[in-house]
């Protein structure tokens, strides 16, 4: 319930969930399927209302896209199914992860991100190289600027900021028609979309491997290989879910906190294994099950509101929640990451070249 | 165009302005100094006595640093985004301990006596008395200063004690003698100590109804040389005595000798025999080292003519009678020339004689019923015709 909650709440990251749960005293298992029910649930706002959180950023554009050409349900049926795959993919999985978990060095992880890095500038065109350098290193700096900063939240001011804000904003600027959210019949071949997830399951794993790199990067690596924009989002789904399950495995084996549920449970061997399986599977079976009749309650109840008002509430929503989680504080680095993320629209780069917010600070982080 | 250049740089503009405002809710450097107590990976602990502090940098075990950044709390304690990290003096209270200084096979102890495990080892000699200024975190004592003590001056039970003296009985366990008392020394397995050498070891006591040093590593053993060399009338216990002596007993343990009360070990030889020997002495032996006969007992003179009442003698002639008791014990009269004496022949020495049989033995002038008589220690010491 918590995790459908949370999952279908924008602006809630899975980490904002563990702090928000932090004194309740929740036991591990029922944080771990809360966590992988929100992983399940979270492409709802990303995709109705363009509000991304750190695993599904680089989800909105595409997925935007897909809403704006009607086609909103079949986004959710992509990222549900993709995320069961991925729970799938991560069973056989599990035995070479164990193996690979304690072989981990950090500057392994930074070589991955300066390749990364060095991918995205040069594979825009023209001058547009210089501009994708230009956001790379401005939000770079904004990402070391905020991370300093005292913000209880600071990765939902960032990621809201660069990813959310501005869709948000160019939707009431362009002045966005009513949206129909569509038929959920996949337009993918099924071969197709079972590569592309367990791709995505394979870079969520080495996204839970190494800490600089995170789910967002490993989905930026999937962006160089699919060519489509549903071949992305299977990619990015599988990714977050992936990243989620693996991140519990390195904590079991290593002990190693990869994201913010897991900080939240007590010490456990890889030995709870597989009680934590068997719930994947109940969880990714159960989310399966209702998750897109959820998503269509949801997009039909939007569908009656003007498409403007949606922006606008969610808007208003985004911002109340900074102040909530930061004050002021939070406000201003909203606006700031929103800046950055606009910028990158004006100057028609990738806005995926926004996670130099996380590459930089993984490079020059010790 | 011009309006995106426009917008590029209003947008910029703001950035810079929204930056500038939130740099005000940039927080004043926190500092910490602390001893750091684990380090693993990129992440390290720094402690200071009451205060654990975790940070993400790769430090030292057991130096002290002082960290500049942002300190927060989290469900696992406080957590530093370390901006700067400088070694440091401690500036915190240091706890003080006094103990030996040990090692075990799974690390470094300071024994006092009881164990308290030292998190790396010290700049201190194995065994030594040290003072140590540090901190205790989790089961471990850090230290950050060492003061040495020099050794244990008495055994203490449950403490190492270097112990230096000579191995007075060998083997595992060994007998050494530190030149006031005995300890029994066990050493490691495989190893064994000679007698006669002067060693060092480094054990822990354990005072039972003797003192018992248990030694737990081949290189607390250290072999010094053999022990000093002194003429037997000047030895003590774990000297070696220097002497050459006449042998007056002989039994299949040990020798008799005409120069000390002190029996002699470890070698054998015949009534009569001069010996010269090199000999560990024991409380109350000699331990022979190295032995051996420079004067066999045939060649002492005749001492038939020079009776001396419970003096030893070779005595030498021809048995001119013989006569046996009815309990066994008999009496011949050895005569040479004119000396005569009368050779007593008790039945435990298995001999007998006969008349104007050649006869030489080896023993004490004595009397029988008031007239000279020589006897003998064993059978060995008498030499006739048939035997010798």
């Amino acid at each position: 319930m918590l995790g459908t909650f949370t999952g279908i709440t924008p602006g809630i990251h899975v980490n904002t969930l563990a702090s928000l749960l932090r004194g309740f005293g929740l036991s591990a298992v029922v944080l771990f399927a809360m966590g992988l029910t929100h992983t399940f649930l979270d492409v709802v706002p990303s995709t109705f209302l363009g509000v991304p959180d750190e695993g599904t950023a680089l989800g909105v554009l595409p997925a935007h896209r897909l809403v704006l050409s009607g086609r909103g349900l079949e986004v959710v049926r992509i990222a549900l199914i993709a995320s069961f795959l991925a729970v799938l993919f991560f069973l056989p999985l599990v035995p070479l992860y164990l193996l690979l978990a304690p072989l981990y060095r950090p500057a392994f992880g930074k070589l991955v991100v300066l390749l990364l890095t060095l991918l995205l500038v040069f594979t825009e065109r023209g001058v547009k190289k210089v501009y994708a350098l230009f956001i790379i290193l401005l939000s770079g700096i904004l990402g070391l600027f905020i991370l300093s900063l005292p913000l209880n939240e600071p990765f939902y001011a960032l990621f809201t900021g660069l990813f959310g804000v501005p869709v948000i904003v160019s939707s009431l600027l362009a002045g966005t028609k009513r949206i129909e959210p569509g038929s959920p019949e996949l337009e993918i071949a099924p071969k197709r979309f079972v590569i592309f997830s367990f791709m995505g399951t394979l870079f969520g794993m080495l996204a839970s491997l190494l800490p600089a790199f995170t789910a967002s990067q490993a989905a930026l690596l999937g962006s160089f290989i699919s060519r489509d924009e549903r071949s992305f989002l299977t990619i990015v789904y599988s990714v977050n879910t992936a990243n989620f399950l693996f991140a519990l495995l390195n904590f079991l084996e290593t002990g190693r906190e990869r994201n913010g549920v897991v900080t939240l449970m007590e010490p456990l061997s890889v030995k709870a294994l597989p009680a934590f399986l068997l719930v994947a599977l109940f969880v990714g079976f159960a989310v399966l099950l209702y998750g897109e009749h959820l998503a269509r309650l949801l997009a039909k109840a939007l569908l009656r509101l003007p498409y403007r008002f949606i922006n606008l509430t969610v808007l208003t929503f985004l911002i109340l929640l900074a102040l909530l989680f930061d004050g002021i504080s939070g406000l201003l680095a909203l606006t700031a990451s929103s800046i950055v993320g606009y910028l990158a629209v004006i100057l028609g780069v990738k806005r995926t070249n926004c996670m130099g917010s996380l590459m930089l600070p993984a490079l020059l982080i010790r | 165009m011009v309006s995106k250049n426009v917008l590029i740089m209003v947008l910029l503009s703001s950035l810079l302005l929204v930056s500038l405002a939130l740099s005000h809710y940039s927080p004043e450097k926190d500092s910490f100094t602390g001893l750091c107590v684990y380090s693993s990976g990129s992440i390290s602990v720094l402690y200071n006595g009451t205060v654990t502090v975790a940070l993400k940098k790769s430090l030292e075990v057991g130096k002290v640093y002082t960290v500049k950044g942002r300190l927060r709390k989290t469900n696992r304690g406080l957590w530093m985004d370390a901006s700067t990290v400088v070694s440091a003096n401690a500036t915190f209270p240091l706890e003080s301990l006094e103990g030996v200084y040990w090692y075990y096979s799974n690390g470094p102890v300071l024994l006092t006596p009881s164990k308290v495990r030292l998190a790396y080892p010290i700049n201190a000699f194995k065994g030594s008395l040290v003072r140590l200024k540090g901190l205790t975190y989790g089961s471990k004592f850090y230290p950050l200063r060492v003061e040495e003590l020099g050794y244990l001056k008495e055994p203490k039970n449950g403490m190492p004690y270097p112990l230096e003296g000579v191995v007075l009985y060998g083997g595992n366990p060994a007998t050494v003698w530190n030149g006031s008392e005995e300890f029994r020394v066990y050493l490691p397995h495989g190893l064994s100590l000679r007698p006669g050498l002067r060693i060092r070891v480094l054990g822990i006591v354990r005072l039972y109804s003797r003192i018992t040093l248990y030694v737990d590593s081949g290189g607390d053993v250290n072999v010094l040389g053999p022990a000093e060399g002194k003429p037997l009338n000047l030895t003590q216990i774990g000297d070696i005595a220097t002497g050459e002596c006449l042998v007056i007993k002989s039994t299949t343990r040990y020798l008799r000798l005409d120069c000390t009360s002190l029996r002699l070990y470890g070698f054998h030889a015949r009534t009569g025999d001069t010996v010269r020997f090199k000999a560990l002495r024991r409380k109350s032996s000699l331990l022979c080292l190295n032995c051996s006969v420079v004067k066999p007992r045939k060649k002492l003179p005749n001492g038939i003519c020079s009776f001396n009442e419970g003096s030893f003698a070779r005595i030498s002639g021809k048995v001119t009678w013989v006569r046996v008791y009815r309990n066994g014990f008999g009496v011949a009269n050895v005569t040479n020339g004119t000396c005569s004496v009368l050779l007593k022949l008790p039945l435990r020495l298995g001999v007998s004689l006969a008349e104007n049989e050649s006869v030489t033995a080896y023993g004490f002038f004595t009397t029988y019923r008031g007239k000279p008589a020589f006897e003998v220690q064993s059978g060995e010491d008498i030499c006739s015709g048939k035997h010798c």
